[in-house]
Formats: structure tokens, C-alpha cells, sequence
């Protein structure tokens, strides 16, 4: 089990970016600003579900901004995040058209003085995209690329990893499974394009 | 594509290349308009796979943190109503009825009614299968309040979340002067740092505290500023809190 960790902003940036300590930074995004972020959007119409979804995509969003270096420290993490869930549930309200929404999207309004987050926040489309994608590839394949490209392991680490026999059996089941991902996205030109938006972002 | 162009570029996004065949697959690239399309779908890919493990990591954290941390209104029969409809209504009657109404509003609102009102209880979260439980934190969650407020006084490290604690607990300990002692130190606190933990949860309850401790103005004062700002995190409280109750608060105070 995880230690608990108190993080200062800088520190959470840091272990975000660099990724050593992404787990607890997570978890300490959830136990700092939860509730905020839950407050904020169940006072203007959200339920607790809404809430939880909202809060959970502004983390990712968060931790995306930070990994590609465009988090500035222009305002604290708390006020960012509250930016960005508001633009999500912003979003999501405008998605919804009900009658009832007008006055809420009036209510909710820009602040001038919100931190921009419009580099942060990512249409729920391609989200969708997403996950159909990495489902689409199998958990083998997934969990390969994954521990390759995302928690930079080495391919001897692989190997006991993932139990098999050599390196050059990891490399050539890692080479298969990006090509048949290349091979999805070239077959879905529309998640193509937004998923190149997102890494351009 | 040809095989070995692929395992080049694949090379290449690896970096298992030499720095001389990376400077030559980058000028393969920029000539290249097929290779450079190969590029972007194998850059492409790579996102995919890092934007899906970090949305797997958020959703796993969101599974272990279970139920958040939420202020949720006390079950003890106070009810927040929307005074301020409740006034105008009142001061309908009050043509007929003329001070009756007016007299029952007045006597009726006063520092403990308003607290007793608005106070909400702040539920800790509990992170499943967290083993390493804060003792403080414990105690807080067992309502146990004294040993919240001796955990306090024991700890060598003081964080804004132990003086939090420390100050819900000395509320329900109807130890206000501790109280906002406690809440009025994280706002010091934070007001020289770039970090503001539990900034939005001190103001609110520092406002009740002072409210409790006699000190109106300063409360009423913090309740409006909390229901002016939309992005404090206990304004759809504060904003149940009708203008009126504050300003009879406060003429009573002048007396």
C-alpha cells in the first residue's frame, strides 16, 4: 500500500511529470481537490455521478497538460483545476440542451480571471475513440505497449514482466501490436485526426 | 511500406539508433512524404496508448478512493430553507399582519440558529485499503474528537488538513475560540504560500466558528464574501444563507 504523501504544487507537478510517484500524486489529487471540483459542479446542476466523471477526466486532462510541460504555475493546481472542470461541465451542459441549462450556462459564465485551460480539455469524443481503440488491440498487446512506451520499462525488465522467453520474443510481439494499432488508426481516419489533435495539443 | 523502412522508424521511435542513423531517419522523414505519414500514425499510436494507461491510472485511484470526501448536511432536522423567499413572503403577511411577522423573524434569528442551520459536517474520506491510517485522521473519522484535538496537540508536524481537523473537532466541541484559532491559522498560512490546502473549507467554517465566538461581523463579513465568490467550494452553502438573516445578525449585534 501506497504511503500517504503531502505534496506542495511543485512537488505534485514534479512527480507527475517525471512519473515515479504518479500513483500517489493521483491519489492526492483525489484526496486534496475532490471535493472541490464535486462541490462546484453538484451546486450548478450535476449530479454526484457528474461530479465523479468530471472530476475524473479534469485529473486526466491535468495530468496531460503537466507530462507535455504546459502547466505554467500561472495559478495554483486547485484554481486550475476548478478551470477545468468548469469548461468540462461547461461542455457537458451544452451537450445536454435542457431547458434548465440556459440559466446554469449563464451562471457558470467565464471568469476572466480563470486560468485559460483550453489546451487541457478534450473532447469527449475522442475519448470514446480511445477506448474503443485500446480495446480493440487485446490486453496482450495493450499491456505490452503500454509497459514499453508509457512506464519505460526495458525489454529485459519485459521479459520477466510479462514471462516470456527472450528479449527478441518481446521486441517482435511489440513490433506486431504497434502495427496492428497503426493499422486501427488507419482504418479510422476521424480518430486519427483527433487523436493527432490531442498529441499536437 | 517496405518491412525494414517500418523497423527504421520503429528504431527510431525507440531510439535504439546511433545519433548519426537518427540524423539520417529525420531527413528520411522530411523528404519522405510516405515515410512521414508512417511517422505520424506510429506517433499516433503511442499517444493512444499513453493518453489510455493515464486514464487507467485516474479511474483505478477513483475506485480506491471510494467515497470522496463531501461535505453532506446534518441529519439532526436542520433544515436549509431558501429565506430569502421566506422573507419576501413574510413581508407580504406583514402588510396584513404589519410587525407580528417581523417581530417573530427578528427574535427568532440569532448567532446559534444560523450555525445550527448551516453547519454541515465534513466527512473525511476513506480510501479503501489504505493501511497505513493517519491517527488523527482516525480519530476524526470515529468522531472521537478529544483524540482528535490531543492527536493535534502531540504532533510534531503540524499540515493545514491537521489544523482543519483540529478546528471541526474543537466545533464540535463547542470550543469556538480554539476553533477559529485553528481555521484563522490556515488562512495565515496560506495567505504566504502559493499552496491554499483546505483554504476553501477553513473560510467557511472559520465564518460559523466566528459566528459561535461572538465575533458577527467578522463572520457575516467571511459568509458574504463566500457566497460572492462561485468558485469557493462551499458557496451553494453560503448562498442558502439569506441576506436577511445576516443583516438582522447584525443589527443585533449593534445593539
Amino acid at each position: 500500500m501506497n504511503a500517504k504523501i503531502n505534496f506542495s504544487d511543485a512537488a505534485l507537478a514534479e512527480a507527475i511529470k517525471d512519473k515515479r510517484n504518479l500513483n500517489q500524486a493521483i491519489n492526492f489529487l483525489y484526496q486534496e481537490h475532490a471535493a472541490v471540483t464535486r462541490s462546484f459542479i453538484m451546486g450548478r446542476g450535476g449530479s454526484e455521478q457528474d461530479a465523479d466523471d468530471i472530476f475524473q477526466e479534469t485529473v486526466i486532462s491535468f495530468i496531460e497538460t503537466v507530462q507535455k510541460g504546459k502547466f505554467r504555475f500561472e495559478s495554483g493546481i486547485r484554481t486550475f483545476l476548478i478551470a477545468i472542470s468548469k469548461n468540462l461541465w461547461l461542455n457537458e451542459l451544452r451537450k445536454r440542451q435542457r431547458s434548465d441549462n440556459r440559466e446554469r450556462l449563464f451562471e457558470i459564465g467565464r471568469n476572466p480571471e480563470d486560468p485559460d485551460v483550453t489546451e487541457a480539455i478534450v473532447d469527449r469524443e475522442l475519448k470514446q475513440h480511445l477506448q474503443n481503440l485500446l480495446a480493440g488491440l487485446g490486453d496482450s498487446c495493450r499491456n505490452i505497449l503500454t509497459l514499453f512506451y508509457y512506464e519505460n520499462l526495458s525489454m529485459k525488465e519485459m521479459v520477466a514482466h510479462l514471462h516470456y522467453e527472450n528479449e527478441q520474443v518481446v521486441r517482435n510481439k511489440k513490433y506486431k501490436c504497434l502495427q496492428q494499432l497503426t493499422g486501427m488508426l488507419k482504418e479510422n481516419p476521424v480518430a486519427a485526426k483527433q487523436i493527432a489533435e490531442l498529441i499536437n495539443k | 511500406m517496405l518491412p525494414n523502412k517500418e523497423f527504421l522508424l520503429i528504431d527510431y521511435l525507440d531510439k535504439n539508433l546511433s545519433p548519426e542513423e537518427m540524423v539520417q531517419v529525420e531527413s528520411m522523414i522530411r523528404n519522405d512524404k510516405q515515410l512521414a505519414k508512417e511517422w505520424a500514425y506510429l506517433k499516433m499510436a503511442v499517444g493512444a496508448v499513453e493518453r489510455n494507461a493515464i486514464q487507467e491510472q485516474v479511474v483505478s485511484a477513483r475506485q480506491n478512493f471510494g467515497k470522496m470526501t463531501r461535505p453532506a448536511t446534518k441529519t439532526s432536522g436542520a433544515v436549509v430553507r431558501n429565506m430569502y423567499t421566506t422573507a419576501l413572503r413574510a413581508a407580504a403577511i406583514l402588510i396584513v399582519v404589519l410587525g407580528g411577522a417581523m417581530f417573530y423573524k427578528y427574535s427568532t434569528v440569532n448567532n446559534t440558529s444560523l450555525y445550527q442551520q448551516n453547519f454541515t459536517d465534513y466527512t473525511l474520506s476513506t480510501a479503501r485499503g489504505e493501511s497505513n491510517q493517519d491517527a488523527i485522521e482516525e480519530a476524526y473519522r470515529n468522531k472521537n474528537w478529544n483524540a482528535v484535538m490531543k492527536g493535534f496537540n502531540q504532533s510534531a508536524v503540524k499540515t493545514n488538513e491537521y489544523y482543519f481537523l483540529s478546528g471541526m473537532a474543537a466545533l464540535e466541541l463547542k470550543k469556538y475560540p480554539q476553533a477559529v484559532s485553528s481555521f484563522e491559522h490556515i488562512l495565515n498560512v496560506n495567505a504566504n504560500s502559493s499552496d491554499k490546502y483546505f483554504q476553501d473549507e477553513a473560510e467557511y467554517y472559520l465564518a460559523l466558528a466566528y459566528l459561535m465566538n461572538h465575533q458577527i461581523d467578522k463572520g457575516v463579513s467571511m459568509l458574504n464574501q463566500i457566497k460572492a465568490n462561485k468558485n469557493q467550494v462551499y458557496n451553494p452553502l453560503a448562498r442558502q444563507i439569506s441576506a436577511t438573516d445576516l443583516k438582522i445578525l447584525e443589527l443585533k449585534n449593534q445593539k
